[in-house]
């Protein structure tokens, strides 16, 4: 336990170094860099801005929940007035504003029609609407989103209880099923609890779509598809967006009991992982945050720059992500992209100790992906970003709230400069590989240039404690061909296959003009290829053995982005090391050293321990806990080939 | 420290009666005039729900179904109502803090301030047509109107008001049956610490009391020690 405490003393202060140092020079350069902006929405003192729904009403105004169970509604945000609207609800965090005299919102027990009958401002009528999913008081069976599709039918999404706090078995609204499925830890004892939900507009309750862990975002795209986001945890491998269909089965085993056509519990689970429908896209998790919110589309006509027509998922961290939808063989897959990502301390994620201070909910091996962000200058963006809306201004409001995980409730948004961002734009399919496109035309050297590219995929199995990245390989690129304009750009890869998240990372793109790339990383989930073909292997386990992947030796390229996540603050680019960002006088140690003493002229048997356990006596943390033996092996590989080979300079 | 959130919600519900405790509230955080801290927790402790209005809340209570209402009605008296019971568990006088139930990730249920005098045990107390016909009762929603709240829920489909409102210390449940076609049958417990008397129905024995179809009847649940002159 002391050990542990240790290490997260040094990871403390070389979180406050990296943020320190990143802070002073991400500052002066990110006004110039960045294209949107995060500004303040005030919130009234009366409030406490735990904002769980976001929404606008016909006529503009800006109409808000929050967790403390209040509807509170702005006649001209962002600056104007706000009078609370409704009251007592319990945890709403959904809503939809019909009118500024008709609101609907979702409480745990019921979806709710909130009526002003007076026209004094405040709500006088409070109409169940539908209550048919059951609830048990249980701390996590939050009830989730609301939109209304084109028949008038409203959409929202109910999530599992967790066993880490009580369920009400003294007083239960219908008598509960503990009947597991598949070995779940999370149960499902009340009816459609991990299920897509819809209401009719006659009030009358149709499951649709069960195997949800925590959806918590229910979103609806402008053709009227059906989307919710889960959350990573047991059999949800990494965080997903869902394209719902009815009847399809998504994977959290728990709900699974509440089909019509249940015929008792699956022992196999290969059985369950054929019944289960792929995401369309997923949000690997810690590169792409930890629990995503309400997915939304960009229906602006470009007041919100150049991404009309995608989507928009805020997450728990300080993160809001795009994603790119394209149909390929009938179904629906894409890219996922950063969009917005502030700085978050690995002591905050580290933090994710299952207590109730939870921070980040990354855990070791989202962590192991996490790449450590500057802050940005001016405003930051908060964490707890799980509710979001467009407004009539083409600006993103965010709602906020991290009760329990963290710190950092409020209400934001994220506004438009008209400066062209440079960015990918979108990341499709090919039969080939993929086609990129950019905002802005980019350097077409570097473009064509397979320096530029690193390319790999990864897998995640369908496993009851979940799964961490598996089957990684470095991906062959075939060809490079940039268009004339360099807009776009078309890539080859050598044995494209299905069932991968390819990974895509350029390095020091920059666009014809200079401009660097503001968010050079992108998934793409390959569910299908264009000629319809999935993947076949098995879903439960790896197909490269750990030992094929050991035999191949340390590869020094993936060291050295390693090296660029967690090394190089305290090292420095170039391996020279020195002192401390915020604390000068432990020094780290500088790799051009040559001599007895020098720090690579240790056998590799000794560096290999002092990277996993850390260094005895200084601050260094062990990195044990954080990457795997063989990227360990990487690293070494990579800090032996650019510091310690005979054409680099000793000194 | 709950104490002192608690009496801060009011401050903020009382404004009139808020000033100065406000005041107090300031000298306190700033530890300069403790006599003064002491003076203030030695005051009678103002109405908790003094209010004009009265509140509901929607949210987790103790002794209860999922998802239950704490209903306060000023001045001075608050009730549990349980959709998925029989309606009204129980009542005391005083006032409810929900803070338990949003300080963290995992919460307590809200903690009842005052004392429970009257607490309902049975869970289906509703019969309709013959004594044996448990009806399906759910909730329609409520509703602010005149300074009272009404609770609409419906009995094997037919709907009922029931109008909760304070008098004289006490509580007053009025049902509007008109929509019901059947004669109703409703159970009243025999209750230690609370008078229940019921007007506009019929004894059919054993706790049972009968309203004919489309009927009303109303039901005053009053504090016994009240009832008794005791204090």
């Amino acid at each position: 336990m002391r050990r542990r405490c240790n290490a997260r003393r040094t990871w403390s202060v070389c979180c406050s170094g990296l943020i320190t140092l990143a802070a002073t020079a991400a500052t002066s350069q990110a006004e110039a860099v960045y294209s949107y902006q995060i500004e303040e929405v005030a919130l009234p003192a009366a409030m406490v801005p735990e904002i769980s729904g976001v929404a606008f009403a016909p006529e503009g105004e800006l109409v808000v929940v929050n967790r403390r169970g209040e509807v509170w509604i702005n006649d001209a945000p962002p600056s104007g007035r706000w009078h609370r609207f409704a009251f007592g609800l319990h945890e709403p965090l959904g809503v939809l504003a019909v009118s500024k005299r008709e609101i609907l919102v979702t409480q745990r027990p019921e979806l709710t029609r909130l009526t002003d009958s007076t026209g004094d401002g405040r709500a006088d009528r409070y109409e169940t609407v539908n209550d048919d999913w059951w609830v048990t008081d249980n701390w996590h069976e939050f009830t989730f989103g609301l939109r209304q599709d084109a028949e008038g039918n409203y959409l929202l999404a109910t999530g599992l209880p967790d066993l880490a706090g009580p369920i009400n078995e003294l007083h239960p609204r219908e008598p509960l099923n503990l009947e597991k499925v598949h070995q779940e830890k999370k149960p499902s004892p009340g009816r459609y609890e991990g299920w897509a939900l819809k209401v009719v507009p006659d009030g009358r309750l149709t499951p649709v779509a069960s195997g949800f862990r925590a959806a918590a975002g229910v979103g609806l795209s402008p053709d009227g598809d059906w989307f919710i986001t889960d959350q990573q945890g047991d059999y949800i491998a990494t965080s997903t967006l869902v394209h719902v269909q009815p009847g399809r089965f998504y994977g959290h085993p728990a709900s699974f009991k509440w089909r019509d056509d249940y015929q008792g519990p699956v022992k196999d689970l290969q059985s369950l992982a054929s019944l289960r429908s792929p995401e369309a896209v997923a949000l690997p998790h810690g590169a792409l945050g930890g629990s995503p919110g309400e997915p939304v589309w960009d229906t602006t006509g470009g007041r919100f720059g150049p991404f009309e027509g995608q989507v928009f998922i805020g997450d728990f961290t300080k993160l809001i992500s795009r994603v790119y939808l394209e149909k390929v063989a009938g179904e629906f897959q894409g890219a996922a992209f950063p969009f917005i990502r502030d700085a978050v301390g690995l002591e905050a994620i580290q933090a994710n100790s299952g207590k109730d201070n939870l921070t980040i909910p990354a855990g070791g091996e989202g962590l192991k992906h996490f790449r450590d962000v500057p802050p940005r200058a001016g405003t930051p963006l908060r964490p707890g970003n799980m509710r979001m809306a467009f407004a009539p201004d083409g600006s993103l409001y965010v709602g906020q709230t991290t009760r329990g995980w963290g710190q950092g409730d409020g209400l934001q948004r994220i506004v438009w400069s008209g400066r062209e961002p440079v960015e990918m734009k979108t990341m499709e399919l090919t039969s080939e590989g993929f086609r990129l496109t950019f905002t802005a035309p980019m350097n077409r050297d570097q473009l064509a240039d397979r320096k530029t590219w690193r390319v790999s995929r990864f897998r995640y199995l369908y496993l009851p404690a979940g799964s961490p990245r598996v089957d990684e390989q470095r991906c062959e690129i075939a060809f490079l061909r940039p268009a004339e304009d360099g807009r776009s750009m078309e890539m080859g890869i050598g044995d494209l296959q299905p069932g991968f998240i390819y990974e895509v990372e350029p390095e020091g793109l920059e666009s014809a003009e200079g401009k660097p790339l503001e968010n050079p990383l992108v998934f793409y989930t390959l569910n299908r290829t264009l000629d319809g073909r999935v993947f076949e292997g098995p879903l439960s386990e790896p197909i490269i053995r750990e030992a094929a992947v050991a035999d191949s030796g340390p590869d020094a390229e993936a060291g050295r982005q390693i090296y660029a996540t967690f090394c190089v603050t305290c090292h420095q680019p170039d391996g020279r090391g020195g002192g401390l960002p915020g604390a000068p006088q432990l020094a780290a140690a500088n790799f051009r050293l040559r001599g007895p003493d020098a720090p690579l002229s240790k056998p590799d048997e000794d560096l290999l321990k002092i990277i996993t356990n850390g260094p005895e006596g200084k601050p260094m943390p062990p990195f044990g806990g954080v990457l795997k033996p063989g990227q360990i092996r990487d690293v070494l590989a990579y800090l032996r080939a650019a510091f310690g080979g005979e054409d680099s300079p000793g000194e | 420290v709950t104490r002192c959130a608690y009496e801060w919600r009011h401050c903020i519900l009382l404004p009139w009666k808020g000033a100065a405790r406000e005041g107090v509230l300031w000298l306190m955080q700033n530890s300069i005039a403790p006599f003064l801290l002491l003076a203030f927790f030695s005051l009678p402790s103002a109405p908790l729900c003094a209010d004009e209005y009265p509140r509901v809340y929607r949210t987790f209570m103790p002794d209860a179904g999922p998802s239950a209402f704490a209903v306060e009605l000023p001045p001075q008296l608050a009730l549990c109502y349980d959709p998925s019971r029989g309606g009204v568990n129980s009542v005391w006088r005083g006032g409810i803090d929900l803070e338990p139930t949003h300080q963290a990730k995992i919460n307590a249920p809200a903690a009842v301030r005052g004392g429970v005098f009257y607490r309902e045990i049975e869970a289906s107390p509703w019969r309709l047509g013959t004594p044996e016909a448990v009806p399906e009762r759910r909730l329609n929603g409520y509703r602010y109107e005149d300074g009272v709240v009404k609770f609409e829920f419906t009995l094997d489909g037919s709907k009922v008001v029931e109008t909760l409102r304070e008098d004289g210390g006490g509580l007053v449940r009025e049902f509007d049956l008109s929509a019901v076609a059947q004669a109703a049958l409703f159970r009243v417990e025999e209750q230690p610490e609370a008078v229940v008397e019921v007007t506009g129905a019929t004894d059919a024995g054993g706790g049972w009391w009968r309203v004919e179809a489309g009927g009303a009847f109303s039901m005053r649940v009053s504090p016994r020690a009240v009832r008794e002159g005791r204090p």
